[in-house]
C-alpha cells in the first residue's frame, strides 16, 4: 500500500524537506522515505505507459484469460491506494464493494460480448477498483493503473459507484490508454473524455436495454445528490444536449467554439454530440452500430496521442465505410453527426 | 515576485492563501460550470511541515500530472508585493489541512464568468486574471 498524498510531491521538494533543519527528525525521515517511494511509483507508471505502447506496436500482449479477474479494494475513507483488498467482493455486505464488483464484471462482459474486447487491454487485464476513497470525496478517476471511487458528500453527490456510466467512463479511460493513448489536453484530451462518456453511456444503456431513441443520454444522472437535484440539475453532462441548462457542467456544441487550454470535460461536448446524433439517426442500440464504428476507429488507428477531432472524425467515417459499406446508413449517420458539430 | 525574496520571506507572514479546485469527473470550475469548490486558509495557521511544503509548492510548483484521468487540479493564490501569485498543482501536492478549507458550492442557473484555469499543463507562476474569492464561505444550496 502506498500513500497517495506523498506520491506526487516532487522528489526535489521531498529531498529538501528531508534535510530541513527546521523539521523534526521524524518529519525528515518521512519526507526522505516519501521521496524514494514516489520515485518508485513514478517509474512504475512510466513503465506501464511505455509497456502498453510497446505491446500495442508489437502485438506481443499474451492473452492470459478470456474473463478478466475483478478485484475491489477498500480505502476506508483514506486516500491510501489501493487500500485493503476485499475477499469475495461479489458477496460483500458493503453495497459499494459488491456493486463495484458486479458492474465492473458486467462492463467486462459488455466489452467481450459486444466488442470482442477481452478487458481493457484486449488481453484479459485484471480490473482493479478502490472504493470509499477519501472522506465524502466528490470524484471518481482512472489513475493509469486502476479505478478509484469516492463516496460523495451525500448532498451534491452520492456514492460514485451508483453510476454504471461512471464505472464505464473510468474503465474506458483504460481502453483509450491501451489503444489510441490519447493525451489529456487540447483536442486529444477532449476526445479522450468523449470516448469515456460514449462508452459510459453505452454501458448504462446496455444495462437498461435501452435503444438510442429511448435513452436519456445523461452522464452522472445516478450520482447527482439531493441538493443538486433540488436546484434542477439532473446530470453532469448530456450527450444529446451538451449545452443544456439541466447539466452541472454544460459544454460547447460546436468544434469552432473550442479554445486552447480548456479542460477536457469541456471540450468533449462536440464529439459527444456527434456520437449521439449518429446513434439516433441509425436507430437501434447505440453499441450495435455506431459504438462498433467508434471502437473500430480506436483499435485500428494505432497510437495517436495527439489525434485531433477532425482526424478522429475522418477515421470514424473510414471505419463506417469499412464495416458497413460506402453510402450505407451507418456511414451517412456518422457523417451527419460530425457535420452537426462543424466537422 | 523573484524566487530569492519568496524563499527568504517567512511563510507565517504570507497571510491568506486562496485555494480553488478544478476539473474532476464533474468538471469543477469550467467555463459555464454550475459547480465550484473554493476557500482559503491562513499560512500562519499551518504546522511547520505544511508551511515548508507550501513554500516549496510556490517555489517549485510541479504541473498537475496528465496521466491521471478525471483527477482534480488545485489553484493556490498568495498575495505578494507584486500582486497575486497563483500556482496550479495536483491533488497529491496539497495536504489535507489545506484541502479542508475548500467548500463545494452550486452556482445559480446563469452563465458563469470566464475562469482563469489554463488547463492541465499551465505555465509556472502565471499571475491570475481574476480577483481571488472574498470569503471561504460555503454557499449552501
Amino acid at each position: 500500500m502506498y500513500r497517495c498524498h506523498c506520491q506526487l510531491v516532487p522528489d526535489e521538494v521531498l529531498k529538501r524537506l528531508g534535510c530541513d533543519p527546521k523539521l523534526s527528525k521524524e518529519q525528515c525521515e518521512r519526507a526522505a522515505y516519501s521521496a524514494r517511494l514516489s520515485q518508485h511509483f513514478r517509474d512504475i507508471r512510466q513503465q506501464t505507459r511505455r509497456l502498453a505502447g510497446f505491446l500495442l506496436e508489437s502485438h506481443q500482449l499474451a492473452i492470459l484469460t478470456e474473463n478478466p479477474e475483478v478485484t475491489v479494494f477498500d480505502c476506508r475513507e483514506t486516500q491510501s491506494l489501493p487500500g485493503l483488498q476485499v475477499d469475495n467482493a461479489a458477496k460483500s455486505e458493503d453495497r459499494s464493494v459488491q456493486r463495484t464488483y458486479d458492474e465492473t464484471d458486467r462492463m467486462a462482459t459488455f466489452l467481450r460480448k459486444e466488442f470482442k474486447c477481452n478487458s481493457i487491454d484486449g488481453a484479459g487485464m485484471t480490473l482493479m477498483s478502490s472504493v470509499h476513497y477519501g472522506k465524502k470525496y466528490n470524484n471518481a478517476m482512472w489513475n493509469g493503473l486502476q479505478m478509484v471511487y469516492g463516496d460523495g458528500d451525500g448532498e451534491l453527490f452520492v456514492d460514485f459507484t451508483l453510476g454504471t456510466d461512471v464505472i464505464g467512463h473510468e474503465l474506458a479511460h483504460g481502453i483509450t490508454q491501451y489503444t489510441l493513448q490519447l493525451e489529456y489536453d487540447g483536442e486529444p484530451g477532449g476526445l479522450n473524455e468523449s470516448l469515456s462518456d460514449c462508452f459510459g453511456s453505452m454501458f448504462r444503456q446496455w444495462r437498461k436495454k435501452q435503444d438510442a431513441a429511448s435513452a436519456d443520454w445523461l452522464i452522472g444522472s445516478d450520482i447527482v445528490g439531493p441538493a443538486t437535484r433540488e436546484r434542477g440539475y439532473t446530470c453532469l453532462r448530456d450527450l444529446s444536449k451538451p449545452d443544456g441548462e439541466h447539466c452541472l457542467a454544460p459544454q460547447p456544441t460546436q468544434h469552432a467554439q473550442l479554445k486552447p487550454g480548456e479542460d477536457p470535460h469541456n471540450t468533449s461536448g462536440p464529439p459527444n454530440l456527434a456520437f449521439c446524433t449518429a446513434c439516433k439517426q441509425v436507430g437501434g442500440y447505440s453499441w450495435a452500430t455506431i459504438g462498433k464504428i467508434w471502437y473500430h476507429s480506436m483499435t485500428t488507428a494505432g497510437m495517436m496521442p495527439r489525434m485531433s477531432m477532425s482526424e478522429f472524425a475522418a477515421k470514424t467515417r473510414e471505419s463506417a465505410a469499412t464495416l458497413y459499406g460506402k453510402q450505407s446508413a451507418a456511414e451517412s449517420a456518422v457523417d451527419a453527426g460530425w457535420k452537426k458539430v462543424g466537422l | 515576485m523573484p524566487f530569492t525574496s519568496l524563499s527568504s520571506s517567512p511563510v507565517s507572514g504570507w497571510g491568506r492563501i486562496d485555494i480553488e479546485r478544478y476539473g474532476g469527473l464533474a468538471g469543477y470550475g469550467m467555463p459555464g460550470s454550475r459547480i465550484r469548490s473554493r476557500g482559503y486558509f491562513m499560512a500562519q495557521d499551518l504546522g511547520a511541515a505544511d508551511q515548508a511544503l507550501l513554500r516549496e509548492i510556490f517555489l517549485s510548483p510541479s504541473e498537475a500530472p496528465t496521466w491521471m484521468r478525471d483527477a482534480f487540479r488545485y489553484h493556490l493564490t498568495r498575495q505578494s508585493d507584486c500582486g497575486p501569485q497563483t500556482v496550479v498543482v495536483a491533488e497529491s501536492m496539497v495536504p489535507e489541512v489545506m484541502r479542508d478549507a475548500l467548500h463545494d458550492e452550486l452556482l445559480p442557473r446563469e452563465p458563469a464568468p470566464p475562469h482563469p484555469d489554463p488547463g492541465p499543463s499551465p505555465p509556472k507562476d502565471k499571475p491570475p486574471t481574476h480577483a481571488p474569492p472574498k470569503t471561504g464561505a460555503h454557499d449552501k444550496p
